[in-house]
């Protein structure tokens, strides 16, 4: 059964081809169920592959290289439950959004198609990769056609600009940071394999190589990840592509960046670092804060709904970082619960906000105002998935926060607890004042938000329908993200994903030695407690009261309103100033970033 | 050991980084990310070489297979980084006629994507 490793990776890949060889015929209705099927296929693997793995670690060689003598030439997939899961989790998303895709495009040929079983087969060959140069060529895979995707409009302006800020800044993040850290491993260890390079460093001394592509490697998958400082090219790209590709992109493309920092330094750097892997930890905690704290005031600035969820979606990737920059098997249990129930959550959102373009022609929360009154039920989600984004118990978002808070060490708790605070608040009350104001008609349009950037939608009057998949979509995934609340079984299953993650050592002497089962192990559900529910239950009163100040803004002639108002002024220009929207400024601030890491590491690594 | 390789490598990434930063023609700029993947081609060829300098990985009897040769994985490597950097590029100058075609304009310094009020 070790033979379905690759199957993930093949079906897409093949159904792409025959969908590009069928291009000719013009039965669309056929291509959308062809791929969705296909989709669903490769879940279906996936999830088939998490369960075998859950046994014993599945190595697949190409060809049938196996290493001799503990040296690997050929290529493997090794698959452990938790990269397979993930898998699992993009297949269900590109699923989803194919199926949305029927109605949202009126009219798409099947290259549309093709680009998307190809983003699913890259990001599947991503999780399972068992080496740092396929690693490196999945994802390149992937953002291609994320470029590709984001200008799929080609005739409109903005889509264009936004997908060349987004190719330029991530082809320098995978072309000269991720490929040029893999080329110095290399030239230090001869070797490519995860375990082989990992071995390899462990036995040298930790040197200028080591810092550097240690360097190199974090900034490169962090810059992929829309880690503040390295997040504008994502968020210019994911507030102008069609809507379907940015619920991939602010649900899967981020969260496989850092999937595969995980990836590397658990495998590749663990051993060799293992005296200073608190300094490396803090790189992962601080950087998570910032994009915490900075995404989360940029949401609520926003009055373009793309842009704010996009902001929002590098909030919830710090927060996933600062939860799980301890790399324990509970942190990292924690962080992948939050990928999926984040992923279904905010996908059932950008659903919703598409909805409203596909009717409105408009993504403006001010323009819209109003607007939304006769969409309950799209209105509904959209308000409940705000809730959920805030952290209201029994969702899943809640259950992921309460296990990446408890897996913070102590020295650490005050601060992630604040950061959480803020960023779920700050956050949830952006999609609930969003809410309130296109389906309820509330709050004035003279706010501070206006002077937000804006986008121009193309004026195309798409007709006044609501098409019935379009809504159920957005509603199953919030309902997939309730599933994912269920502790017992979710936060378990995530447990031992976790463990096995971090098995080190099992992995190692399945890869380059002999196949081995897991060590036993039994691990208990996480612990909801009563002081949880609170903690989550005040972030959603945070979140419902931040939103209703916001929507209770009036123009008054009163001193102090005129202090907050030019204040909070001053916060939307400077901050919107900073994301200029020019690829040299982005460019700039990645240069600093690893100048900035490589001196930090440098001093406490050396 | 020599470093020249990697010296060169390092300075194709300035060059082209500093090409980037101060560009005003959206061709010159892709141009440019070429030179940055040009780099890391070379740093990756850089990593298989052998001193003193080994012949070219090609054998034609089992004998020779015993010689000291360059390292063929990396000029692999560098191969299918060649293919990534060619799909890239490909589409970033199909990207800039198109916003050719919508703006007239290619400029990246006067690019504007969202509509400031």
């Amino acid at each position: 059964m070790i033979a379905l490793a690759p199957l993930p990776v093949v079906v897409p890949f093949l159904a792409a081809t025959v969908l590009l060889l069928v291009t000719p015929f013009r039965h669309r209705g056929l291509f959308d169920l062809f791929s969705v099927s296909v989709a669903l296929t490769a879940a279906g693997l996936c999830a088939v592959l998490a369960l075998q793995s859950a046994v014993h670690p599945i190595v697949y060689w190409f060809g049938g290289w196996r290493p001799r003598g503990g040296v690997a030439l050929g290529i493997a997939f090794v698959v452990d439950p938790l990269g397979a899961g993930l898998a699992t989790f993009v297949a269900v998303m590109v699923a989803a959004t194919l199926a949305y895709s029927w109605k949202y495009f009126k009219a798409i040929k099947a290259l549309y198609h093709a680009q998307l079983l190809l983003f699913l087969g890259a990001a599947t060959g991503f999780c399972l990769s068992g080496d740092l140069f396929n690693l490196f060529v999945f994802y390149e895979l992937m953002s291609v056609v994320s470029y590709s995707l984001t200008t799929y409009q080609s005739d409109q302006k903005s889509p264009l600009i936004g997908g060349l800020n987004f190719a330029v800044t991530h082809s320098i993040a995978g072309a000269l940071l991720v490929a040029g850290g893999i080329g110095t491993l290399y030239g230090r260890t001869g070797a490519l394999n995860f375990e082989q390079v990992g071995r390899a460093l462990e036995n040298g001394p930790v040197d200028q190589v080591v810092v550097l592509s240690l360097t190199l490697i974090l900034v490169g998958f962090f810059a992929k990840a829309a880690v503040v400082p390295f997040h504008f090219g994502h968020v210019d790209a994911h507030s102008v592509a069609p809507t379907p590709a940015c619920v991939l992109f602010s649900t899967v493309v981020i969260q496989l960046g850092i999937y595969g920092a995980w990836r590397v330094y658990t495998t590749v750097f663990w051993g060799a670092l293992a005296a200073h892997q608190e300094q490396v930890q803090a790189v992962f905690f601080w950087a998570g804060a910032l994009s915490a704290v900075l995404g989360g005031v940029m949401c609520l600035l926003q009055r373009h709904l793309l842009r704010m969820l996009a902001f929002s979606a590098v909030s919830h990737v710090g927060m996933l970082l600062v939860g799980t920059a301890a790399f324990t098997p509970d942190a990292l249990a924690g962080g992948v619960v939050y990928i999926v129930a984040h992923g279904v959550t905010t996908g059932a959102l950008f659903m919703c906000a598409g909805l409203l373009l596909h009717t409105w022609s408009s993504l403006d929360e001010l323009e819209l105002r109003g607007r939304g009154r006769s969409f309950p039920w799209s209105g509904t989600v959209f308000f409940v998935a705000g809730l959920a984004v805030s952290g209201l118990p029994p969702f899943g978002m809640f259950l992921a926060k309460t296990m990446l808070e408890s897996a913070v060490p102590p020295a650490h708790q005050t601060i992630a607890r604040f950061v959480f605070l803020l960023s779920s608040t700050l956050t949830g009350a952006a999609v609930l004042r969003a809410a309130g104001r296109i389906y309820m008609g509330w709050g004035s349009v003279q706010t501070p938000e206006a002077v937000a950037p804006t986008g121009e939608e193309k004026k195309e009057t798409l007709g006044r329908t609501r098409p019935i998949v379009m809504q159920l979509t957005a509603t199953i995934l919030l309902l997939l993200g309730l599933l994912a609340g269920q502790s017992s079984h979710a936060g378990t299953v995530a447990k031992l994903a976790g463990e096995r993650f971090l098995d080190v050592r099992t992995v190692r002497e399945a890869v380059l030695g002999q196949p081995v089962n897991w060590p036993a192990q039994t691990v208990s559900p996480p612990q909801l407690t009563w002081s949880a529910v609170r903690f989550g239950m005040s972030t959603v009163a945070a979140a419902l009261t931040l939103a209703a100040l916001s929507l209770l803004y009036r123009r008054r002639q009163n001193e102090w309103y005129r202090y907050v108002r030019f204040s909070w002024r001053a916060l939307v220009v400077g901050l919107n100033a900073l994301h200029s929207g020019r690829v040299s400024d982005y460019v700039l601030w990645l240069m600093a970033g690893v100048f900035g890491l490589a001196v930090y590491l440098r001093f406490v690594l050396m | 050991m020599n470093h020249f390789p990697e010296v060169i490598a390092a300075w194709l990434f300035v060059v082209g980084l500093y090409g980037i930063v101060t560009s005003r023609h959206l061709v010159h700029l892709v141009m440019c990310l070429g030179i940055i993947q040009a780099g890391t081609y070379l740093l990756l060829i850089a990593g298989g070489y052998r001193f003193p300098p080994a012949a070219a990985p090609i054998f034609e009897t089992a004998e020779q297979t015993t010689l000291t040769s360059v390292d063929p994985i990396v000029q692999a490597l560098t191969l299918t980084d060649i293919v990534v950097g060619a799909a890239v590029t490909a589409l970033l100058l199909a990207i800039t006629i198109q916003i050719h075609k919508s703006t007239g304009n290619l400029d990246p310094q006067e690019l504007r994507l969202m509509h400031r009020p």
